[in-house]
């Protein structure tokens, strides 16, 4: 595949964003651009076919473009709070007519009151609980051969090597076997936080620095992020500082939810990895790749641009 | 698993001073610390693999 630029890349997101408010109506939510740029084959599809499929524009381009359109004056911000919180969309500031403005504005509230419904759903009890119990499955469905889980329940690890977690709970911990056919070659403890969340993680972003933050007072205990995207900067930060990153490529829902509401809402915005999970406490929900080695092949992570 | 146990052994307390300083700064400050931190790691023998660019800040 041919590199691009920064320029490039920033170039193309520019033009696609461009694109992409104008066939979406000229209002859109920004996980819902992130969801066809970032994560689809929508530059192949939609913008130019002489694009490779393959091709996805990063979202700290996206962000770039986004302000560049803010910018110039082609992009404008349009929040409204929903239920005690702020939801905002993205609209075509230069639907000139008051007939098109009319309809931008209309998209825009129904969007966001589709987007609010989404993030009602993004609780600890519909969301972030689904997605450590997932993890934990998967960690006991490796109990006794590869890894000797701690005790702790779910998403309540307070202490590690007997002292307390600064800055509140970790979701998971054990000790891997370092040779599983002879337990006296040792072993490597490790701690894992999970994310459930859409964002991309960034070798800075607030996620990041959760695990980090908490592990960092246990130099003998290997971090852990579990999450559903992971941009190629963070294997690879990961990896220079002793940790790992398990991408999941999944958004985990409780089953609780309203299928049908599920489905027209994550379908709307191309949230193609957002699923209901009918039971997260079986191990093959994660994936038949066990945590551990998808962790370990994720260093492999080789950079675009 | 077991490289990885021992970087961290030596870059953790580096993670754990930026993860306490990072959460009082913002803006250019935090970019400020986060140019220390990566000539922190550096100091410790950790070569960044093209991820300490301020474009994927």
């Amino acid at each position: 595949m041919a590199r691009l630029t920064v320029d490039q890349w920033r170039t193309l997101a520019f033009r696609g964003l461009h694109q992409f408010v104008s066939e979406r109506g000229g209002a859109v939510v920004w996980p819902e651009v992130e969801a066809h740029l970032a994560e689809s084959d929508w530059l192949h599809r939609r913008l130019d076919r002489s694009f490779p499929a393959h091709w996805r524009i990063d979202p700290h381009h996206l962000t770039w473009a986004r302000r560049a359109h803010e910018e110039v004056g082609q992009l404008e911000r349009d929040a409204a709070v929903l239920n005690g919180r702020e939801v905002v969309a993205w609209i075509d500031s230069q639907a000139s007519d008051r007939r098109r403005k009319t309809e931008v504005e209309r998209l825009a509230a129904s969007k966001r009151r589709a987007y609010r419904s989404y993030l009602g759903w993004t609780t600890a009890e519909l969301c972030g609980d689904i997605a450590e119990a997932v993890v934990s499955a998967t960690v006991q469905s490796l109990a006794g051969r590869i890894v000797w889980p701690d005790p702790q329940p779910v998403g309540q690890v307070r202490e590690l090597q007997g002292f307390e977690v600064p800055g509140g709970p970790l979701d998971a911990a054990g000790h891997w076997a370092i040779d599983p056919a002879d337990p006296s070659v040792g072993w490597v403890p490790f701690a894992i936080e999970v994310k459930n969340i859409r964002r991309t993680v960034y070798p800075r972003s607030r996620e990041m620095w959760d695990l980090l933050a908490k592990v960092g007072h246990f130099p003998d205990v290997v971090p852990i992020l579990v999450t559903r995207r992971v941009h190629w900067t963070s294997f690879r930060f990961l990896k220079d500082v002793g940790a790992l990153a398990y991408m999941g490529e999944r958004q985990w829902f409780s089953p609780a939810i309203d299928a049908d509401d599920f489905d027209r809402i994550t379908r709307r915005f191309g949230f193609a990895d957002a699923i209901r999970i009918a039971d997260p406490t079986r191990p093959a929900a994660l994936s038949k790749r066990s945590l551990l080695s998808a962790s370990i092949a994720r260093d492999r992570a080789r950079p675009r641009h | 698993m077991i490289a990885a146990r021992d970087r961290w052994a030596e870059t953790a307390p580096i993670c754990r001073q930026y993860a306490r300083l990072r959460e009082d700064l913002s803006g250019e400050d935090r970019s400020q610390l986060w140019e220390q931190f990566v000539e922190d790691l550096e100091e410790a023998g950790v070569e960044p693999s093209g991820w300490a660019s301020p474009e994927h800040a």
